[in-house]
């Protein structure tokens, strides 16, 4: 074996150990993929439980690392010390700055360079795995998905989260395409699944349609990245990219240079399904089986914003400027901020369906998060994006999780079947009137601190244009989500449904705790916010 | 036409030739993307977007010497591309067997 082969192997195999939560998530679907062939098919839902452990256990070793992040800040923020004023200054003291080394939160790159070990990622792997937590307890629970086949809705739960998560951390153009491919085409199955439901195989073929098309012309912009600059690092890509941008004379080769660039990026915000690149969700959504719904709304997404905000970071330094122009693409993002949230909401208020209303009013809000990133002057505007995904999580998949509860009992998310879809499931009734004021975005709860957070940061820059059309949105937003809640409260039943079965006890469970947090978040938003802000930071 | 003539007159194995290839097969694929509504059409539009990434790639590679990491990124690119394809085919023949059809203008289950 030659030297330098030996020295890379041991050197990966150490990183193994950076990355614990993925190799346990690596574990799980393994396990859970035999298990799932050994049982008896009546039995397959316990194969949602295997999963679940190992997902928790993930779960569980990045906050014990989120742990160590936060403690190392504190320390590093703690800079000012009380010390004796001098050798023989007596009582006397003074207070010095003590500089310390950021040793932990420094972001370092492992595996060759491929991901990057940082609290950025970090942070997204948990928002991550909790909502893919909250989707396999669901999806157990989700009679449209029960069959022979219920075993492999949560195969794929799972490996669709281990591409988001490799997506967060990467920092190599063959690492976001490879976890960015991983993410699409475990969802185009997803989407996909109830094969013989007329609904979801047309939505499965739209989704790995539209997806196929953004993904190829993401990776031919890629391949001239490559070209121009000679490498596959995104950092060294940026920073070469920089370079030439400010060497190029002509405006044709500039213009070249940006449409390289628009590619890329147009593959990644077709991954938030942001405007104009939103035609697939609509129909992809109201397709899919509604935990997968719930799913891509928020598990993918998170994980494109991530590799969004990473790929800006390295591209227009956040605050630094670096000899780049980011006012030009603050312009850029609020213009697709504006159009998205419009589209979404404007197109929420004609729906009859709970799902696909609820599909528009996630395009909606991937157009508020992105109005966060209009503001690229310091961190401030991504951390209040970070918080918003954090709290959209909770809201988000609580609203998605009621509709599963109450199609296992009306068998339709029409809303004309959801009349007074409240008097068989009340609590569940109640938590969703909650979850739609949180996604109006009205206190007490963190909705309304998500939107207050990414308002101040575009009042900060006297964007006041931007701050009145969020304000607009929600006001729109009121009518259709109120329109819900009415139906489902206070409209009297259509037809009599008979004795219907117990709510899950889980989804009671998990109804609560999504309200709980969302009021938490709402009191307690500055500890998350702080986090929020010290994750960004580090990049650059 | 001149810039191409310009080209062509580097030699046969020139890096603008490799280029001129995989931006014509780009073209023919996004042509192929927007003008079929047949799925299989489509996805054969997207096989040949997907290929002309390759091809730059590999033509990168080399003329930036000889480096490897083109030439791996466009092996993941077939890789992906045959998992893809099969995902997608899979859900075609799913359609095909709900739907009776393929064409994407007749797929009108979930409109506004």
């Amino acid at each position: 074996m030659p030297e330098g082969f030996r020295d890379l192997l041991g050197q990966n195999i150490r990183h193994l150990w950076l990355i614990v939560p993925e190799v346990l998530v690596v574990f799980g679907f393994l396990v859970a993929l035999v298990y799932d062939l050994i049982l008896p098919e009546e039995r397959r839902r316990t194969t949602g439980y295997i999963c679940l452990i190992f997902i928790v256990g993930a779960l569980w070793a990045s906050v014990v690392e989120m742990g160590t992040y936060v403690n190392d800040a504190k320390h590093a923020y703690m800079e000012q010390r009380v010390v004796p004023a001098g050798p023989d200054a007596g009582a006397e003291t003074r207070t010095v700055q003590v500089q310390r080394e950021h040793e932990v939160l420094q972001s370092k790159p492992i595996f060759s360079g491929m991901v990057r070990h940082d609290a950025y990622g970090n942070f997204f792997r948990m928002v991550l795995l909790l909502g893919t937590a909250i989707t396999l307890l669901v999806s157990m629970h989700a009679k449209e998905l029960f069959g022979k086949n219920h075993g492999e809705f949560f195969l794929l739960v799972t490996a669709t989260c281990l591409g988001g998560m490799f997506l967060s951390a990467a920092s190599n153009l063959l690492m976001i395409y490879l976890s960015l491919e991983a993410l699409s085409v475990i969802s185009y199955a997803m989407a996909g699944y109830l094969r013989a439901n007329r609904k979801s195989a047309e939505a499965g073929m739209k989704y790995v349609i539209y997806g196929a098309m953004a993904s190829g012309i993401m990776i031919f912009g890629m391949s001239y990245l490559y070209g121009i600059t000679g490498t596959l690092d995104l950092a060294e890509v940026a920073d070469k990219f920089r370079g030439l941008e400010g060497e190029m004379a002509t405006k044709a080769s500039r213009g070249a240079l940006v449409a390289v660039l628009a590619m890329v990026f147009a593959g990644l915000l077709y991954k938030i399904a942001a405007a104009p690149f939103h035609y697939w969700s609509p129909d992809v959504y109201e397709g899919a089986p509604t935990t997968a719904t719930g799913f891509f709304s928020v598990v993918p997404k998170a994980a494109g914003f991530a590799v969004l905000v990473r790929v800006v970071a390295e591209f227009f330094p956040i605050g630094a400027g670096g000899g780049w122009d980011y006012h030009k693409l603050e312009k850029v993002f609020a213009a697709l901020a504006l159009l998205t949230m419009f589209i979404g909401n404007l197109a929420a208020l004609g729906q009859s369906n709970a799902k696909r209303m609820l599909a528009y009013s996630s395009i909606a809000h991937a157009g508020y998060m992105l109005a966060g990133l209009s503001v690229l002057r310091d961190s401030s505007g991504p951390a209040a994006v970070l918080y918003y995904l954090v709290v959209y999580l909770f809201m988000n998949l609580g609203a998605f999780m009621v509709l599963v509860a109450m199609e296992n009992v009306h068998g339709s998310c029409e809303l004309k079947d959801l009349r007074g879809a409240a008097r068989q499931q009340p609590l569940l009734g109640v938590a969703l009137v909650i979850f739609l004021f949180s996604l109006t975005g009205l206190p007490p709860l963190a909705g309304f601190i998500g939107k207050y957070l990414i308002m101040v940061e575009l009042a900060k820059e006297q964007n006041w244009a931007m701050v009145v059309f969020i304000g607009l949105n929600s006001v729109i937003s009121l009518y259709y989500y109120m329109r819900l809640a009415k139906t489902v409260a206070i409209d009297a039943p259509t037809a009599e449904v008979g004795v219907a079965e117990p709510t899950p006890a889980i989804y009671r469970a998990l109804a609560v705790g999504q309200v709980v947090a969302l009021l938490l978040l709402f009191v307690y938003f500055e500890p998350i916010q702080r986090l929020c802000q010290q994750v960004v930071e580090p990049l650059r | 036409m001149n810039t191409v003539a310009r080209l062509l007159a580097q030699g046969p194995d020139a890096l603008a030739n490799y280029l001129l290839l995989a931006g014509v097969l780009f073209a023919l694929g996004i042509f192929a993307m927007v003008s079929r509504r047949n799925a299989v059409g489509i996805l054969m539009g997207v096989e040949l977007v997907l290929n002309a990434a390759g091809i730059n790639f590999v033509a990168f590679a080399r003329f930036n010497g000889h480096q490897l990491d083109g030439q791996v990124f466009a092996l993941f690119i077939i890789v992906l591309a045959a998992a893809e394809a099969a995902v997608a085919l899979a859900l075609v023949l799913a359609v095909f067997q709900t739907h009776r059809s393929i064409e994407l203008d007749e797929l009108d289950e979930m409109r506004l």
